[in-house]
């Protein structure tokens, strides 16, 4: 019983620290690992950054201003481009857990074809 | 939709902040790599697809949190009705109950009708034109089309959105789509 309470609480932590909004720090630092000599390093700080919302595109677009890093801005550019599109997720089931999650109203366009084919 | 409705930069904000968006394929196994199943179409062609166009090929589904359906519309709509539909959505979902949300639904079904009556009584010479030569024509009858989708759709509200779902994709299996 104690194993599974202090399992459960792990979960919870993990799971509440998930959900806190990034800070300025930290968007600062995925920022500048967009010009990191690591490839796996560059991929994840553009996964950071396209999950964030778009409350953060201001930011977004003075770091590509200042950026002098020609993969970084085309990053950049990739970034702002895909959170100025509806950020649709195509797996249901992971789009249903993350509603229930943050507990928001979930929007599904069900039609024949993926989201990038659509015209 | 993708290039007329969700490129509206402040409607594809709005939705990224008010919903989880969920895209659901319901032909995946039509579905070429790449993606693309419809063809791409000229900014003529666009500009002439008819609101409410596209019927159950295209249905927008509005889920409370725990995944049950409380509003559903279908067809194609530019970006200003498609706004309003999703504002109804949001109250639909966020409604305290089913009930409530179906009669959220109901009264935005007959004030979409009064909408359509009130603009065809006060344009009688522009009702008596073919509706393709007439935008005030084209109007009503995508304001009545939006009130008999919330008919069409009647069905599905209430219901686990994952069941209605897999149903319009057994209906969907073995129609073919240009």
């Amino acid at each position: 019983m104690r194993h599974l309470a202090t399992a459960l609480f792990l979960a919870y932590a993990a799971l509440a620290a998930s959900a806190d909004p990034p800070t300025r720090d930290q968007v600062r630092e995925w920022i500048a690992q967009l010009a990191d000599d690591d490839a796996a390093r560059r991929d994840a700080a553009q996964a950071r950054l396209m999950d964030l919302d778009d409350s953060w595109k201001p930011a977004l677009r003075e770091a590509l201003a200042a950026a002098t890093d020609a993969e970084a801005r085309a990053r950049l550019a990739n970034i702002l481009e895909s959170l100025s599109r509806p950020q649709w997720i195509a797996d249901f089931p992971a789009a249903l857990e993350k509603a229930r999650a943050a507990n928001k109203p979930l929007l599904v366009l069900a039609t024949p074809g993926a989201p990038d084919g659509f015209a | 939709m993708r290039t007329v409705t969700f490129a509206d930069e402040n409607l594809s904000s709005w939705l990224n902040r008010t919903f989880v968006l969920a895209w659901y394929d319901v032909k995946p196994s039509d579905t070429p790599q790449n993606g693309a199943l419809q063809p791409a179409y000229s900014k003529e062609e666009i500009a002439a697809y008819p609101e409410g166009g596209g019927g159950d090929n295209i249905r927008t589904v509005f889920c409370s949190p725990d995944g049950t359906v409380r509003h559903a519309v279908q067809g194609w709509w530019p970006a200003e009705r498609f706004r309003e539909e999703c504002e109804r959505g949001l109250a639909c979902a966020t409604a305290k109950s089913v009930d409530a949300a179906k009669d959220l639904r109901a009264k935005g079904a007959e004030a979409l009708v009064k909408a359509a009556d009130a603009l065809a009584l006060a344009n009688p010479a522009e009702m008596r034109r073919p509706v393709r030569e007439s935008e005030i024509g084209r109007h009503v009858a995508a304001l009545r089309l939006r009130a008999n989708s919330y008919g069409r759709m009647d069905g599905a509200v209430g219901q686990e959105a994952a069941t209605v779902l897999e149903g319009w994709s057994e209906e969907l299996d073995g129609r073919e789509f240009k």
